[in-house]
């Protein structure tokens, strides 16, 4: 015993060690472990009802099992503050709520009604939400879209973060994260592009899921399908129409009751969740405006890190074909902007290069196998797509300065390359950097071709 | 070499480790603050001035080998004055720790311990760090030896990533040179690390190559928290401000990295060991100064007031790092600019007296 006390006093280090393991590890053996004591929430919901915050969590809670299954639970629950209704859902679960591993947050466009930074704010800044997690808008509650989230997991293999993480990488102007949004809230120009995935009923292209809600009616002879009230419950504003979709249920009486007696019923609904591409835009951290999947290409025909795009021309006639319609896909673009002032207007000139294959021909004149080749150009199809890309950027840039909403960075690009240009510039306009954009003279050279 | 003195290659690895301390968690969120992306050019002046401030040190030491910093001062400018100095740099330092700590804290509770107590990190910091010092200065270093190049590689890999995440260049030259100086000046605690080789400037063994070696190495822990500060404003731009975890959020940042798994962990090692070996060396510079300030107490009772002092104040006032930082803008730039810019300017004419006092 004296043997060890010396060591210990020749090396205290060992002591520390020692102490520390006495210490911690008795308390690290008893210890429940995290996933007992912890809800590891995957996404995240915000919605504004009357005047309360109502929080939906995508919560991912562990059962010890053989088989390779995850249990996702649906918990939401309201309060007057964003704080308080996470209190209450960590109560109702009776575990600590950790955002670590959350990868969306979903916010309703009734949400957006009014500026969600302040809602965000607590969740970033106090609750640890990865601020790389993916924000995005639905029409409907974001309660409504994480439950068909729920159901969509349980139903296939498509999860909501590799719909996002793809939508993201070929779809969207930029990564629309929680960082990105505050970027742009922050920005001179206080506009931001969040992503817009909304649910409808129906066979509507997009991944469907059926649902047979069970609604037990208080009696007084209630049938017929309306019954699925429940689901859009609290509806206003923009999204009444979409939730108005939702009410269409079929329904399916299931028992014949007599009138006083209570009713239940089958209402089977198809949902579908559909992601179009579309976006909306976000102005001073609330909803501007929606942008069409359109729209948001003709941004991206500016933005070199978006391919993919399909160009589709109709009634296409040349030398081989004859009110043709013609499907190309662009592989890659290439973009050399330049910046400059000319007589002290700010001019953009972008030359993109596209680099294009044939996808589909409908409409060959003859020879169908050498006008087939995917490199086939020829001087009408290149007009006709020089047209289209133009006047999609067109269309596109005036949706934006109609909204006065510069998400393509114009006046901060401007700024950085030619500042005391743009500063005497914004002086003898408005003086304000979102009127910017609509004084920039946009010049777009486009050159095709082939892969 | 003598069993109590460090090799210059330890040293060097010392300077470069202690160079890291308050710089890379929350400080650029801080000078965003006041400078924007202009911060750069903050964090690259006042560097080249802590550069100026390790060749004063290598001079004195060269015109004073075998002399301690304390000696030194009591020569030139008398014991009152020199007693003076050390008790400020023993007040600077605690401070220090307390900064390094409390940022540390904050950073590891909300990255891993969500749910870890006060008390627990209170109970590993000191245990680990009194044990240290009491081992003594080579022991401390030579685990810093051991461990720098997987700091340095951790470190390396979070800039790294961080490129998979850059944006776009910050905006430059956007606030005027008053901000910056501003700025600099209001966050001055957060450098002046290199103090601490003044204060065992007794325990090191300095030749003209090992000079070289921690000016190497000095010069390259100075390009890696540059760097840093470019990817950080590049990376987040107008919400700089929003992040107080550097380090870590420059790689959490994207989408694309969070399907694998927490990347951060990289990070969280690195700033583990950064601040474990900080607030060592502090609280080792601490009881260098204490030794001084009084000569009939060991070390013991250095370390005793020192977890004191460390214990009452941040469990009787709940210092938070917020209010550490508040404290540090109001009052200590004032004690930081003449601890560490007007001591070693006051040093350096000490050295141009000739080489009279060497070995004296």
């Amino acid at each position: 015993m004296k043997k060890i006390l010396d060591a210990i006093k020749k090396t205290p280090m060992l002591l520390a060690l020692v102490v520390i393991a006495l210490g911690f590890f008795p308390r690290a053996i008893i210890a429940p472990s995290e996933s007992a004591t912890n809800a590891i929430v995957t996404a995240v919901g915000l919605d504004k009802v009357e005047d309360n915050y109502e929080v939906t969590l995508l919560t991912f809670l562990s059962h010890p099992n053989q088989s390779y299954s995850e249990q996702y639970e649906v918990i939401s629950s309201s309060a007057p503050s964003v704080s308080e209704a996470f209190t209450n859902a960590s109560l109702q679960i009776g575990k600590t709520i950790s955002l670590f591993h959350t990868h969306t947050a979903i916010v309703s466009e009734d949400m957006l009604q009014e500026d969600i930074v302040n809602s965000l704010d607590y969740l970033a800044r106090i609750a640890s939400l990865p601020q790389s997690c993916v924000l995005i808008s639905t029409n409907v509650t974001s309660k409504q879209f994480l439950e068909f989230v729920q159901e969509l997991d349980r139903e296939s293999d498509i999860n909501l973060e590799d719909l996002l993480f793809y939508t993201s990488n070929y779809m969207f102007w930029k990564f629309t994260t929680i960082n990105s949004f505050y970027e742009g809230y922050y920005s001179p120009v206080h506009s931001s592009i969040l992503g817009h995935l909304t649910i409808q009923q129906g066979d509507v292209n997009g991944i469907p899921i059926t649902k047979i809600d069970n609604v037990t009616g208080a009696g007084g002879g209630q049938s017929g399908g309306s019954g699925g009230g429940e689901e859009s419950g609290g509806q206003s504003g923009s999204s009444s129409q979409a939730t108005g979709a939702m009410e269409q249920t079929t329904g399916k009486e299931s028992s014949n009751q007599s009138e006083g007696e209570p009713t239940t019923q089958n209402n089977t609904k198809q949902l579908e969740i559909i992601n179009d591409g579309s976006c909306i835009l976000i102005k001073d951290g609330k909803l501007q405006s929606h942008m069409s999947k359109e729209q948001l290409r003709g941004l991206n025909w500016l933005n070199s890190a978006i391919s993919g795009a399909v160009l589709t021309l109709e009634n296409v006639s040349d030398e081989n074909f004859d009110n043709a319609k013609l499907i190309y896909k662009v592989q890659r673009e290439q973009i050399l902007d330049r910046i400059e002032y000319e007589n002290g207007i700010p001019v953009y000139t972008a030359n993109l290069k596209l680099y294009i294959s044939l996808l589909e021909a409908n409409g060959a004149k003859e020879d169908v196998s050498k006008t087939k080749e995917p490199s086939y150009i020829s001087d009408r199809v290149r007009e006709m797509i020089e047209k289209q890309v133009k006047s999609e950027i067109n269309s596109s840039l005036n949706f934006l300065i109609e909204n006065r909403a510069d998400t393509i960075d114009m006046y901060e690009r401007f700024y950085q390359s030619k500042r005391s240009e743009t500063k005497q510039f914004l002086k003898s306009i408005s003086g304000q950097p979102e009127d910017f954009l609509e004084n920039v003279v946009f010049k777009v050279i486009v050159s095709i071709f082939p892969v | 070499m003598s069993t109590k003195t460090i090799s210059p290659r330890q040293t060097a690895v010392l300077a470069s480790i202690m160079l890291f301390a308050n710089k890379i968690l929350v400080l650029p969120s801080l000078l965003y603050n006041f400078a924007k992306a202009d911060s750069i050019f903050i964090i690259i002046l006042i560097l080249l001035a802590e550069m100026g401030v390790l060749f004063v040190f290598f001079r004195l030491k060269r015109n004073f080998p075998n002399m301690s910093f304390y000696q030194i001062l009591a020569t030139k400018l008398g014991v009152f004055v020199a007693k003076t100095f050390y008790f400020f740099i023993l007040t600077y330092i605690f401070y220090k720790i307390l900064l390094v700590y409390n940022v540390s804290y904050m950073y590891f509770r909300v990255q891993v311990y969500l749910d870890a107590t006060f008390y627990i990190f209170v109970f590993v910091f000191l245990l680990v760090c009194n044990t240290s010092v009491f081992r003594g200065l080579r022991p401390i270093a030579r685990c810093m030896e051991f461990f720098y190049f997987f700091i340095i590689a951790c470190f390396v890999f979070c800039l790294l990533l961080s490129i998979a995440n850059f944006n776009k260049f910050p905006i430059v030259f956007d606030t005027s040179i008053k901000n910056i100086f501003l700025g600099g000046f209001k966050h001055l605690f957060c450098f002046g690390d290199f103090i601490v080789l003044f204060l065992i400037m007794d325990k090191i063994e300095l030749t003209k190559k090992g000079q070289w070696q921690i000016f190497r190495y000095v010069s390259f822990a100075m390009v890696l928290i540059v760097v840093l500060y470019i990817m950080f404003y590049s990376i987040f731009n107008y919400t700089s401000f929003v992040h107080k975890n550097a380090v870590s959020d420059i790689i959490t940042f994207s989408y694309r990295f969070t399907d694998l798994g927490r990347l951060d962990m990289v990070a969280i090692i690195t700033v583990m060991f950064l601040s474990l070996f900080q607030i060592s060396v502090g609280v080792y510079a601490f009881c260098e100064c204490f030794k001084q300030l009084f000569p009939k107490l060991d070390l013991f009772y250095g370390v005793i007031t020192f977890d004191l002092i460390f214990l009452s104040l941040i469990l009787l006032s709940s210092l938070d790092y917020l209010q550490v930082i508040n404290l540090g803008t109001l009052i200590v730039p004032y004690f930081a600019i003449v601890l560490q810019y007007v001591l070693p300017l006051i040093c350096l004419l000490f050295t141009f007296g000739g080489r009279n006092e060497k070995d004296s």
